[in-house]
């Protein structure tokens, strides 16, 4: 039909012959083959496990399963080989699936962000390999499997291609060169001296950790389990109850221990833990959006913390774990917040930017919060200001916003309100303003369309 | 006051096609009937003639209202593209309104269901870096969405921006 690659829908540029590629015929074979290994690594498994007693009953039935499971992967194989197809030429690349549901995917040359080739075990046993088209945050492309010489020429035309994409127009793109080609250098070239930003002493991270809600709740929990324990008399569970608190208190304290943000010529780093020290560089420019967050116990101390949307954070997942990456500063002064922001954008001066509250109607949607909603466009950023118990300052420079939505539900439609969300990379930042006066929201949107574009065409 | 809101930017919103709404008015009674089969069937069985007469009501009326505004809902959707940027507006209910620059776009697919092959449509969907903010349009007759997936992927050639 239609979305067959033989229909003349590409654009008048591309040549009218186009080459027309299929995966290699022994897809099918390389599916079955790793179900195959995957079945066999299991059966081993539940035999050194003494898993399987009765050896005859359980082994037909187990086998009838196996030669079932190897015998769809197959078929699935074979009909992914048939149904799939892929266009590479200078024009456009594009992946064409017409298995149940027909999808035809063209990527944007100069989007391609990365291209991997995978060999699992028994794809490589048969010479295929298969391709991963990573074009930035949210989804890629796999094409599996080729032959390995296939994979290898078409990452190499991709990334040739990517390169030229690049390079036409005047300033080439400025983050995503960074993940493409392997052999990026390392981030630091140890030239300029490494300037300390922040350090987070003992003494705050100890108070930031004991005065917070999380600590609050595990008091709360450990206290009930004391009080149980003492009741039914046993000395064992209280013990316990002290030990999980205590080890959630060391894991937090931990972590942030010796927490510090240096600089060094562009790069911002960041060291921390207690015994063994996580470093990771940290670059100004790959930075989407910042979130500071005040938890309804930290309003005592008046700490602060700060996370990070980062793009590329996700993927380097070798450190400990993405939440705790994404954090910049686990507790500060407001003094301390601001040291962080500068280091991160010395550009951005947050008393310049005029917090507007929400017209008063919205008091029936936001009964409590009402006063801590506010929100404030700035020279480069969008600020918006929420939060019931905890207050959350969200910050987006308008280079960085990906795209634009106003949403109206019935309630609001009412009250004449509506709500304007700002996207990002995805990340622990979300910024939305909330139930803005109706009229204004659609003169908000399209100013911040336009702010975006300008910021966009400044950076190219 | 609300038609100001989402208003069209500029250029006249492009509507869907009325096959969309064809297949939608399909899909709604199929949706709804075998979500209340088993309620229906359960309550029935188990509980007084009453109890299963009253999911079939809940049915009926959920249904009716369904019908009723499907082709309202069909009607609010509109998308418009622009020099630099497409607009998509969509919802009864729930407005909203979206707007995804060129250069943005990581990704543009072209999707097709069997049932929506049945009522010769596709789907369009932009995907960008934040998948809060990617946009799908549905229901396109193929040809329109296939010439609609090639303009936004030359636009964004010529667009790029980094992320």
């Amino acid at each position: 039909m239609s979305l067959s690659p033989a229909d003349p829908s590409a654009p008048a540029v591309v040549p009218a012959r186009q080459v027309v590629e299929h995966p290699s015929p022994l897809t099918g074979v390389a599916h079955g083959g790793i179900a195959l290994a995957a079945v066999v690594v299991f059966f081993v498994q539940e035999l050194g496990d003494g898993g399987l007693k009765d050896l005859s009953g359980q082994a037909v039935v187990f086998g009838i399963l196996a030669a079932a499971a190897v015998l769809l992967a197959g078929i699935y194989g074979l009909f992914a080989w048939r149904t799939t197809a892929f266009i590479v030429d200078d024009a456009e690349f594009r992946v064409e699936r017409s298995f149940i549901w027909r999808s035809s995917s063209k990527v944007d040359y100069t989007k391609v962000q990365a291209v991997e080739i995978a060999q699992p075990l028994v794809a490589r046993l048969l010479g295929l390999a298969k391709v991963h088209i990573d074009v930035g945050g949210a989804g890629g492309l796999n094409l599996a499997f080729l032959t390995r010489t296939r994979a290898e020429a078409l990452r190499e035309h991709l990334l040739a291609r990517m390169a030229r994409a690049r390079a036409l127009p005047p300033g080439p793109a400025t983050a995503p060169g960074d993940t493409a080609p392997a052999g990026t250098p390392p981030l630091d070239q140890a030239e300029p001296p490494e300037v300390l930003v922040h350090a987070v002493t003992p003494a705050t991270l100890l108070l930031g950790t004991a005065v917070s809600s999380p600590a609050a709740a595990a008091l709360l929990v450990a206290g009930a389990l004391l009080a149980a324990s003492i009741w039914g008399g046993g000395s064992i569970t209280s013990l316990g109850a002290l030990l999980a608190f205590g080890g959630w208190a060391w894991s937090n304290v931990g972590r942030n221990w010796g927490f510090r943000m240096t600089r060094r010529g562009d790069t911002l780093r960041i060291s921390r833990g207690f015994g063994s020290t996580t470093a990771q560089g940290l670059r100004p420019d790959r930075i989407q959006g910042v979130a500071v967050q005040q938890d309804l116990l930290q309003r005592i101390t008046g700490l602060y913390r700060v996370t990070v949307t980062v793009l590329g954070f996700a993927e380097s997942g070798d450190e400990s774990n993405g939440a705790a990456n994404s954090v910049v500063l686990p507790f500060g002064t407001w003094a301390d917040v601001l040291t962080v922001l500068r280091a991160i954008w010395p550009e951005l001066d947050l008393t310049r930017v005029q917090p507007v509250p929400q017209p008063d109607r919205a008091r029936w949607l936001t009964p409590l919060a009402f006063e801590q909603h506010t929100w404030g466009v700035g020279d480069d950023v969008v600020v918006a200001h929420h939060g019931l118990i905890e207050h959350r300052l969200t910050i987006v420079p308008h280079r960085r916003m990906q795209s634009l939505s106003v949403h109206q539900g019935p309630l609001q439609r009412r009250l004449r309100l509506a709500t304007v969300a700002v996207h990002t990379t995805d990340g622990p930042v979300s910024l939305r303003l909330y139930h803005l006066d109706a009229g204004i929201a659609r003169r908000v949107f399209e100013d911040q369309l336009e702010r975006g574009r300008a910021a966009r065409a400044a950076v190219a | 006051m609300t038609e100001d809101l989402f208003a069209p930017p500029g250029t006249a919103w492009q509507r869907l096609s009325p096959n969309y709404l064809r297949m939608k008015l399909l899909l709604i009674p199929l949706g709804w009937t075998a979500l209340f089969v088993g309620p229906a069937v359960a309550a029935f069985l188990v509980g007084p003639p009453a109890l299963g007469w009253a999911v079939v009501a809940v049915w009926a009326a959920l249904l009716a209202w369904r019908l009723i505004r499907a082709p309202r809902a069909f009607r609010r959707w509109g998308y418009a593209e622009r020099d630099t940027d497409v607009y998509l507006t969509s919802g009864l209910f729930h407005r909203r309104l979206v707007c995804v620059p060129y250069g943005r776009m990581q990704l543009v697919q072209l999707q097709s269901g069997p049932l929506e092959r049945a009522f010769g449509l596709a789907t369009v969907e932009m995907i960008t870096s934040s998948t809060q903010g990617g946009v799908t349009i549905p229901g396109l007759a193929q040809a329109d969405a296939a010439a609609l997936r090639d303009r936004l992927i030359a636009r964004g050639e010529t667009q790029q921006a980094g992320i």
